[in-house]
């Protein structure tokens, strides 16, 4: 066995490899023996042989399911079969059909071009192939974003195939400025990523930073745009997302606006958005849509949440377990009374709440839908009333657990809820060791592990530190749209008016 | 690595105000009783000087730190020496800030934690704060600084309901000048720390405002510094100010604001850490940065493992509370640090860089 033949991604003859970067034979029969010979074991390529009204021998080369047969016969084979001419004349061949084609003169072309899904037709004495871009296969319709929902906004999400996406994108952004940029990820699964940025807003060196992460060649195959994350972001070992997700393409283009760029990944609804700091991961779309009043209000009460979904269990272990005094004396002992017959200290009785809850988050996710309500039920069970009956848990840890796991709903972006989810572990137990103390200590680790962390050359915690005043006009309130003129210093020096004027 | 002037204001500001305020305000009080404001204020006038005249100094060699320019003005041996004696002193006030903090700690909110563990912990987290730079530090402090100073302030302003201007009486009858002057000087090694400038200049992207913000950062904590003895002088008089060791902390359990808002001493006690970080890691990257160009080796990162896991047993040689927060201040930071290392030694270079100056001019 050859290694080397494997890592070609196509084939794991060693014989065959060679005759990849061949160019194609002008004799017909050749070519296609040769490329069923790429393609043994594949029962879904067809291989449909007719002649023209000339006697021309043609073959079509086709993916069952991805290409179109209906637009093939029309645009293609009838026409080719009535033309009384020498086929191989090609410009006979533009007048003939409207489908735009592109020729593959080596093997590796034209393997490329089928397994992307494009017809491929081969004729006697030429040696190369046209590949007509006659692709169509079933997909989902363009449906409201299940994970980013808002009141107010547009109910289009990105779907798994790229050309909609891109179309999405294209509508909204009405300009040559609007640029795309592809490469291709993975040595089995060549799933097309695309950069997308606006042309002189964008912060430079950014879209070719990623064009070279994304071409070290790590990955095998992409599945899903979580795996393309981890191929760019700066550093893998952080528990905070270091790219934007967004399903939405008024978010997306609301971030190239910005000076940022989007990545879209084929096969896969879930954009991601680069350079990402702290302060954009806590913003919803709505926010910019509702009125700036209710905006600022809502994002304060996100800024609120995030904190409790952080610190509520560990501060409630840390004052019950060290600063009892903390607490009104009325509040002590109501709570001393309910947790009279607990039989663990409060640390161990928020972790075991904190872990139930988390496990019966992933099961809800997990579960089909059939038994999800069971689930439901006998979650709301077990960290509900009957805990707290059977004297395993206190009624106000389940009150606290309760909470957090709202306000760590409260998050806009899923990926920045995890680090909230993960994270509360070690403080809750630091605290219930050392008090606030151990709490105000990891709080500080991680303070300095996010001013450390940096996403495409952006301080993760821009603007807050580094510091700019004029910029927490976007996140310590929204302001109006009239008072913010510049775009964010940190995503682009070049070109910061939002307007001509 | 660099850092801005801002960032250079915030670290001033947050690494002196807490500490300061904690370990000098009983010792100010125990000297100048109800004129200890007055002596506060001389006491901000010290750390003035002190910045004036240290970032006056670096101002000199800017692109170099206070090691590198020392051994170009004094030649290799005197000024090497000189190095290793900042140095030395960097890394014991390291370890003693260490000890003072757990001393703290213990005092306050963990009274029944062992020293070693929370000196270990709080090292750590300093060491991992360190290694990751000099920017990231600056960037904890513009991020941290107005949370610690709105935690002086705040509990303040809070007890509002408990200030007593007659407590402050009378003004200037009771002490004379020479009083006031040594009660202020217990605070000076604390605000006179900002002659860490000279290590930090080097790193600073814009040096023409390092005045300004120097400056800056020494008056507002020295504000807080102030307006924290006068409100627990308002608060307590001067004879029972001077009886706790940590003043402001009994002002916070005093507030009681509407019955609801009360005990607030172990939040506030938390964000007072903050500072404490702050000031251990900005003297942790002095003496590792410092170290490793004295040796010429760059390895500063080296140095920093090298010199938490050194200071940990160090700090806790110390015995009790009396060592390290009333002895090592009085016996050894009044008398020697402040007056010879902080302002004479670099005074005296100042003008000898000046005189350098003068005579490469004219020769």
């Amino acid at each position: 066995m050859n290694k080397q033949a494997y890592d070609t991604g196509y084939t794991s003859d060693p014989q065959l490899v060679h005759l990849l970067h061949n160019n194609l034979h002008s004799e017909l029969e050749t070519n296609i023996t040769n490329i069923n010979r790429f393609f043994e074991h594949c029962s879904d390529l067809q291989t449909y042989r007719f002649k023209t009204g000339h006697d021309d021998h043609v073959v079509i080369m086709y993916f069952d399911g991805l290409a179109d047969k209906e637009l093939m016969d029309t645009q293609l084979i009838r026409p080719l079969k009535g033309i009384h001419t020498p086929a191989h004349h090609l410009e006979a061949l533009e007048e003939l059909t409207s489908a735009p084609y592109i020729r593959t003169s080596t093997y590796i072309q034209t393997i490329d071009a089928l397994t992307s899904g494009k017809p491929v037709m081969f004729m006697d004495n030429l040696s190369e192939g046209r590949a007509f871009q006659l692709v169509q296969f079933e997909k989902r319709a363009i449906e409201e974003p299940q994970a980013e929902s808002v009141v107010r906004g547009p109910r289009e999400g990105f779907t798994e195939v790229l050309s909609v996406n891109l179309s999405l994108l294209r509508r909204r952004l009405r300009t040559p400025a609007l640029k795309i940029v592809s490469v291709d990820v993975g040595v089995y699964s060549k799933v097309t990523v695309t950069i997308a940025y606006i042309e002189g807003i964008v912060k430079p060196g950014i879209v070719e930073l990623i064009q070279k992460r994304l071409q070290s060649e790590v990955l095998d195959g992409v599945v899903e745009s979580g795996m393309i994350e981890e191929l760019i972001e700066d550093t893998n070992y952080s528990p905070f997302p270091q790219l934007q997700t967004t399903e939405r393409p008024d978010v997306a283009v609301a971030s190239m606006l910005e000076g940022r760029v989007v990545v879209l990944t084929e096969n896969t609804p879930i954009a991601l958005i680069a350079p990402t700091t702290m302060v954009s991961l806590m913003q919803s779309p709505e926010d910019y849509y509702q009125r700036f009043m209710t905006g600022t209000f809502i994002r304060w009460l996100r800024y609120l949440f995030f904190f409790i979904a952080l610190l509520a269990p560990s501060s409630y272990v840390a004052i019950l377990t060290f600063h009892q005094e903390m607490l009104p004396t009325t509040l002590l002992l109501r709570i001393a009374q309910s947790r009279e017959e607990i039989p663990f200290p409060a640390l161990l009785e928020a972790l075991i709440m904190e872990v139930t809850f988390e496990a019966l988050r992933e099961a809800g996710i997990r579960l089909p839908k059939q038994v999800g309500s069971a689930v439901s039920i006998v979650g709301a069970l077990v960290i509900g009333q009957a805990a707290i009956q059977a004297g395993l848990v206190s009624a106000p840890m389940v009150m606290v657990v309760a909470i957090t796991g709202i306000s760590s709903f409260m998050l806009p972006q899923y990926s920045a809820s995890f680090a909230l989810r993960i994270l509360r572990f070690p403080i809750m137990i630091l605290s219930g060791m050392f008090g606030l103390f151990g709490m105000m200590l990891c709080l500080l680790a991680i303070i300095t592990h996010l001013c450390g962390l940096q996403s495409f050359g952006v301080p993760y915690m821009a603007p807050l530190g580094p510091l700019r005043l004029q910029e927490l006009k976007d996140v310590l309130i929204r302001a109006p749209f009239n008072k913010m003129k510049k775009r964010p210093s940190y995503y682009s020096n070049s070109n910061r008016k939002r307007r001509s004027n | 690595m660099s850092i801005s002037c801002r960032q250079l204001f915030w670290m001033i500001t947050s690494m002196q105000v807490v500490m300061a305020i904690l370990l000098t305000s009983s010792a100010t009080v125990r000297i100048s009783g109800q004129d200890a404001w007055i002596s506060a204020m001389i006491t901000v006038l010290l750390g003035i000087v002190t910045v004036f005249i240290n970032v006056k100094l670096s101002l000199m060699y800017p692109e170099k730190t206070f090691i590198d320019f020392v051994r170009i003005m004094l030649g290799p041996w005197l000024g090497g020496g000189m190095v290793l004696l900042y140095l030395l002193y960097w890394f014991v006030v390291y370890v003693a800030i260490l000890r003072q903090f757990t001393t703290f700690m213990i005092g306050t909110i963990l009274p029944e934690t062992p020293v070693s563990i929370i000196i270990m912990l709080m090292a750590s987290v300093v060491l991992y704060s360190t290694l990751s730079g000099l920017s990231v530090i600056g960037r904890m402090s513009e991020f941290l600084g107005p949370v610690i100073i709105a935690g002086i302030f705040l509990p303040i302003l809070l007890s509002f309901n408990n200030l007593n201007a007659e407590r402050l009486l009378p003004v200037l009858k009771d002490h004379n000048g020479f009083t006031l002057l040594q009660g202020s000087l217990m605070g000076a090694p604390f605000l006179g720390d900002c002659f860490l400038v000279i290590m930090l200049i080097s790193f600073v992207s814009k040096r023409e405002f390092v005045m300004k913000h120097g400056i800056g950062g020494v008056l507002l904590a020295g504000a807080g510094f102030v307006v924290s003895i006068v409100a627990t002088l308002m608060v307590f008089g001067p004879n029972v100010t001077q009886s706790f060791p940590y003043p402001l902390l009994m002002l916070v359990r005093s507030i009681s604001v509407a019955g609801i808002i009360e005990s607030l001493d172990a939040i506030v006690v938390a964000i007072w850490i903050m500072s404490i970080f702050l000031k251990l890691s900005i003297y942790l990257f002095a003496v590792s940065y410092g170290t490793a160009q004295w040796t010429g080796t760059g390895k500063w990162r080296t140095y920093a493992v090298v010199f938490t896991i050194l200071g940990l047993p160090l700090a806790l040689l110390p015995r009790n509370y009396i060592e390290v927060s009333v002895f090592f201040p009085i016996k050894v930071a009044v008398p020697y640090i402040f007056p010879i290392i902080m302002v004479g030694i670099p005074l005296l270079l100042w003008i000898t860089a000046l005189v350098q100056r003068n005579i490469r001019v004219q020769g």
